[in-house]
């Protein structure tokens, strides 16, 4: 099975604040705060994470159990999804 | 207020200029600032007239390269409005003998000093010599080690106005301009507390133009030294009114466009470019600003922000709009 591809959105646009990040989609003029460990995980995409460090790294910086980072990955990514902050490739945007 | 952009046309090329942008465009013929037609600017003067504005602000580019300079100085005599020209100095003599030729009380000419070392120095003392009076000097600074020091002397000697405008080079949001990097402020400052020290006893005051951050000198020294607190803290840009009629918050701001529409009133302008910007204004200069009591309290907006937003991050370096978006691989059978 092929792995989904997932994508920043091109005209997002963040800057790291003292207590997480700060999101601007420079299309739309919205705005998102994300706290951590969201904002660590904006960060770790941003950077290029692959799946397997992705999730550990997330798991290490939240403190949490594997099954709990996969929850909280998948949750998070549809959320962000459905926010188009990011997208999966093949989707519209 | 509002700004009247004439011309994108230039005889300098600084490498802080906000307009670059606009030139480039103008230059290729697709931009909206190739030059204001006398048609336009005349329903502009009523757009002032209407709001109540005393002044025609007229920015470039350099303005007086614009073909029709005089005729649009005689059209905001006209109106009875003050000219206020900003200038490199480097203009045609019909334009400075038209300028000269204006009541110094209905005309302003607030000239960008070159530094000694430009080879158009020269060129710009002598027809600062001739404005006398009617030039306020200002200066931009780009660096961190700025050469401030000519600039008295040159007021003094010259019989220039005893006003001196300082500006900070910010950058231009999405642009390549040169600029002075906000790590530098405080060396700036200092460098500044010690030109007030010399312009006091010359007589001249020394204004900041926006972007002045407080925490940019030392604690108290700028109200001790005679900075006024509208000179720090604030980012309200004054809109720029271009060519085809949309406004712009500022040149650095370019990108926050408004479409063209000269009905209204300048301040229903200004209202609209600053909810454009509200989004954006909780990004101060610094990470810091986010917790500064001076922001909290509202005496500093966090500076340019136009400088702030050079802190965001793209998901690429491509140039903005351009960007693919960066690509990671998310394996699903670990997220089950």
């Amino acid at each position: 099975m092929a792995e989904p591809l997932y994508r920043l959105a091109p005209d997002l646009r963040w800057a790291v604040e003292p207590t997480g990040l700060i999101l601007f989609d420079l299309r739309t003029d919205r705005t998102w705060r994300l706290d951590y460990p969201h904002a660590a995980l904006w960060d770790l995409l941003s950077r290029g994470y692959r799946s397997d460090r992705l999730e550990r790294s997330l798991g290490a910086i939240a403190g949490l159990e594997v099954r709990a980072t996969r929850r909280l990955l998948r949750e998070t990514l549809d959320t962000w999804c459905a926010e188009g902050l990011i997208l999966k490739e093949g989707s519209d945007g | 207020m509002a700004n009247l952009s004439i011309t994108a046309d230039c005889n300098l090329r600084c490498r802080y200029c906000f307009a670059r942008g606009s030139r480039r465009a103008a230059a290729a013929g697709d931009g909206p600032d190739a030059g204001m037609t006398v048609h336009r600017f005349r329903r502009l003067l009523d757009l002032l007239q209407r709001s109540g504005v005393t002044e025609a602000r007229l920015v470039g580019g350099e303005p007086t390269l614009h073909p029709q300079f005089t005729a649009l100085i005689d059209t905001v005599r006209d109106a009875g409005l003050k000219a206020v020209v900003f200038s490199n100095g480097l203009m045609p003599e019909s334009a400075l003998r038209c300028l000269t030729a204006v009541p110094a009380d209905q005309v302003a000419v607030l000239v960008n000093a070159l530094s000694p070392g430009h080879p158009r120095a020269r060129d710009q003392q002598a027809t600062l010599r001739r404005l006398g009076a009617r030039a306020t000097l200002g200066f931009n600074i780009d660096n961190a080690t700025p050469v401030l020091g000519f600039l008295v002397e040159r007021i003094v000697t010259l019989g220039l106005s005893p006003t001196l405008r300082l500006g900070l080079a910010h950058p231009v949001f999405g642009g390549a301009n040169r600029y002075l990097h906000p790590r530098d402020y405080p060396t700036v400052g200092e460098r500044i507390l010690d030109l007030i020290g010399q312009a006091t006893p010359a007589g001249v005051q020394i204004r900041c133009d926006c972007g002045f951050v407080p925490c940019m000198f030392p604690p108290g020294s700028a109200a001790l030294l005679g900075l006024a607190r509208d000179d720090l803290g604030h980012c309200g840009p004054i809109p720029d009114l271009l060519p085809d009629g949309s406004a712009i918050p500022c040149f650095p701001l370019a990108r926050f466009r408004l479409a063209a529409d000269d009905a209204g009133e300048v301040h229903a302008w200004r209202t609209r470019l600053r909810a454009a910007l509200t989004p954006y204004r909780s990004l101060g200069l610094y990470r810091r600003c986010a917790a500064c009591p001076e922001r909290a309290a509202g005496r500093c907006s966090g500076g340019c922000l136009a400088a702030a937003l050079r802190r965001l991050q793209a998901p690429s370096v491509l140039p903005l709009g351009d960007s693919p978006g960066f690509a990671t691989v998310i394996d699903p059978e670990n997220l089950r």
